[in-house]
């Protein structure tokens, strides 16, 4: 699904990310987790092609096709979906309608037929319902108006609405309360899938209460410094970074 | 000299009817046109219009045979049914279906509103001298219609100068738009002094929608007293002409009264739109909120000139101002000019400019959504605007609004995406 390799990327002539290296296969569920400042978000954005992120060195090669190639449009339509850590709002584009170019977007990169209205709409409101949100979200502008939760909770619903090959999602969990948080983890869980594959960056072993991943890596110095399963979420809950970061340094 | 040309023909064939028109004719002879050392002329060319007005007064009138069907078309393909025809600057009650609920009718002497004799205007005193008709649109009640007036060019290198008073009653609701539209021709001059005269808890909702032909002149000008607890609502929105100034001068003269502006400019070629508007908080607790906005392409140039002005004892003043631009092109220009004058000590008054580019944030959030390039911004770029024309109450107006904006974004496809 997802190969990077000795991936550099610098953000404003500062290296962040300096020789990562991880490998995702279809349908596996990867935490990327690590202290503050050690190039999570960065790996997120990248993948996404956010352009305040310059790729200085490194592969990235997406269902086989060299992912950084594209451009950020290129890279929604084959498949892969940021859920963004800070979801903008933008007044004056209608959720509904944004959601429906998209979902078309990416049917026409499938060679899939374009939904009509009335089969879009019965789409959306079936998994708007099952993250629990207010129907009448859809007629507001993108996230104009919504509380931190409320966008969180856009994005996943956006997700399950396009259903991407690649999700990766950004501090997802951050400023969700834990009702929030579970039907997140929800929406997330009901899209797991052998043909699909998850990217999360998180700050806290919470999120991985409520989703399971198969892998967990350490981040940090812009390396991938320790990979385990979900056991090594458990170790870093109790003991903190200090030791992975001395047993790297070994 | 375009001056003296004026006034030779207006010598020839106005009726000097009224003091007025007699004290507009001295004050044109002796002060002119205002020269660019006056700070409100200092972008934008006075003589521009002076020039215009002198070669177009000095022609016969055509006649209205095209204009009137250019009327009849524009009504039809914008599903307007109720409408004021004005053409070439006169009301025409025989082509107009005027909604119930409001009166339209001629009179002699117009009155003067709020500031509109102070300070003195040489485009005012031209539409005074030489105007096409003065008419009173006088509303009581709450008519459940917009009133639509349509003004229409007469032909090319043809002037058009009209001068109309509303007269909103006590507890009154209206809603009133004029659209300048351009009658299937490209130049022309059209001169719109509006008054407005707001009693005690009356509101109105007036929009103002210039589409002129690409090379005409438009002056507009409101000049509006606003009585104890009533609201005036304007958008002006301009997408047409070459040389564009509209004042809009709102005062609020009694406690709880209070006024919305809100301004939309597109500019591109060499288009000049210039807005100078003054809110004068002459009472106690009034409340005035202000948006503009303004996209500028290609070599056009725009003003903005906001002053609020809160008088002695104006306590309670509560004032928000802004106006915002996106600079689309390197040769584009944009001059804002916020000015606050405070006299009271108990006000809150806020104001801000802003100038740039689209938010890449934005940008990349909707590719990231696999919307392209190209649309993103042009989704963007109307986002911008129609956060203002989102607050229209009547459907239609903002429909015919977002259209015109629709229109002035280049390739614009994704009309889909807009609720």
């Amino acid at each position: 699904m997802l190969n990077i390799q000795s991936l550099r990327a610098s953000v404003a002539g500062t290296e962040i990310l300096k020789g990562l290296d991880l490998t995702i296969n279809a349908g596996e569920v990867h935490a990327i987790m690590g202290p503050n400042g050690s190039g999570k978000s960065t790996l997120a954005n990248v993948l996404a092609g956010r352009d305040d992120y310059t790729v200085t060195d490194g592969s990235v090669s997406f269902q086989g096709n060299d992912l950084l190639e594209l451009e950020p449009e290129e890279r929604a339509r084959a498949g892969v979906f940021l859920a963004f850590q800070y979801p903008v709002e933008i007044p004056g584009v209608n959720n509904t309608y944004l959601l429906r170019a998209a979902l078309n977007a990416v049917r026409e990169a499938r060679g899939e037929a374009e939904l009509s209205a009335v089969e879009f709409m019965k789409l959306a409101r079936e998994k708007m319902q099952s993250m629990q949100m207010d129907p009448g979200f859809l007629n507001r502008g993108v996230n104009e108006g919504f509380s931190g939760g409320e966008k969180k909770r856009n994005e996943v619903f956006q997700m399950s609405v396009l259903e991407p090959s690649l999700c990766v999602l950004d501090e997802t969990d951050s400023g969700l309360d834990i009702d929030a948080l579970k039907i997140v983890a929800e929406g997330v869980n009901a899209l797991r899938d052998p043909s699909r594959s998850f990217l999360m960056v998180t700050h806290y072993q919470r999120l991985l209460d409520y989703i399971e991943p198969d892998f967990v890596h350490v981040l940090a110095g812009g390396k991938i410094i320790r990979s385990g399963d979900k056991s090594l979420a458990l170790e870093l809950e109790a003991r903190g970074y200090d030791w992975v970061l001395e047993e790297a340094a070994a | 000299m375009s001056v003296s040309q004026i006034l030779k023909s207006v010598e020839q064939r106005a009726v000097i009817d009224s003091k007025s028109v007699k004290d507009a004719i001295d004050a044109l002879a002796k002060l002119g046109f205002p020269a660019r050392r006056v700070e409100r002329w200092r972008y934008t060319r006075s003589d521009a219009f002076s020039e215009y007005a002198a070669r177009a007064l000095q022609t016969e009138r055509p006649s209205s045979d095209n204009a009137e069907a250019a009327l009849t078309r524009w009504c039809k393909s914008n599903e307007i049914e109720h409408y004021a025809a004005f053409i070439g600057g006169e009301f025409r009650e025989d082509l107009s279906r005027v909604p119930d609920g409001f009166a339209i009718q001629s009179i002699d002497v117009a009155p003067s509103i709020g500031s509109l004799d102070d300070p003195a205007d040489a485009l005012v005193w031209l539409n005074t001298i030489a105007t096409q008709g003065r008419y009173q649109i006088s509303v009581e009640g709450k008519p459940e219609q917009t009133l639509h007036c349509v003004h229409v060019p007469l032909a090319e290198q043809s002037i058009a100068q009209t001068r109309v008073h509303l007269q909103i009653a006590e507890g009154a609701d209206a809603s009133i738009t004029d659209h300048l539209v351009d009658g299937d021709v490209t130049s022309g001059m059209l001169s719109l002094i509006t008054t407005i005269d707001l009693a005690a808890r009356a509101k109105l909702s007036h929009a103002r929608l210039q589409a002129g032909g690409a090379e005409t002149l438009a002056f507009t000008r409101i000049d509006a007293d606003i009585a104890k607890g009533a609201t005036c609502r304007t958008l002006t929105l301009d997408t047409g002409g070459l040389l564009v100034r509209n004042e809009l001068n709102l005062r609020l003269n009694d406690v709880d009264a209070a006024a919305y502006l809100d301004g939309i400019y597109l500019s591109n070629n060499k288009q000049h739109i210039d807005n100078h508007t003054q809110v004068d908080h002459a009472s106690r607790d009034t409340v005035s909120r202000e948006s503009y906005r303004g996209i500028l392409r290609d070599r056009s140039r725009c003003v903005f000139n906001g002053k609020v002005l809160v008088y002695e004892g104006a306590d309670g003043t509560d004032s928000v101002q802004s106006n915002a631009n996106l600079l689309l092109s390197d040769h584009a220009e944009i001059d804002t000019k916020p000015e606050l004058e405070i006299y009271a000590d108990d006000v809150k008054c806020a104001h801000g400019a802003t100038v740039g580019q689209l938010d890449p944030q934005s940008l990349f959030y909707l590719r990231a959504r696999g919307i392209d390039e190209a649309t993103a911004t042009q989704l963007l770029t109307y986002a911008f605007c129609r956060e203002l024309t989102a607050e229209l109450a009547d459907p239609v107006v903002r429909r015919l609004a977002d259209t015109a904006i629709a229109a002035e974004i280049p390739n614009f496809t994704a009309l889909e995406l807009i609720a």
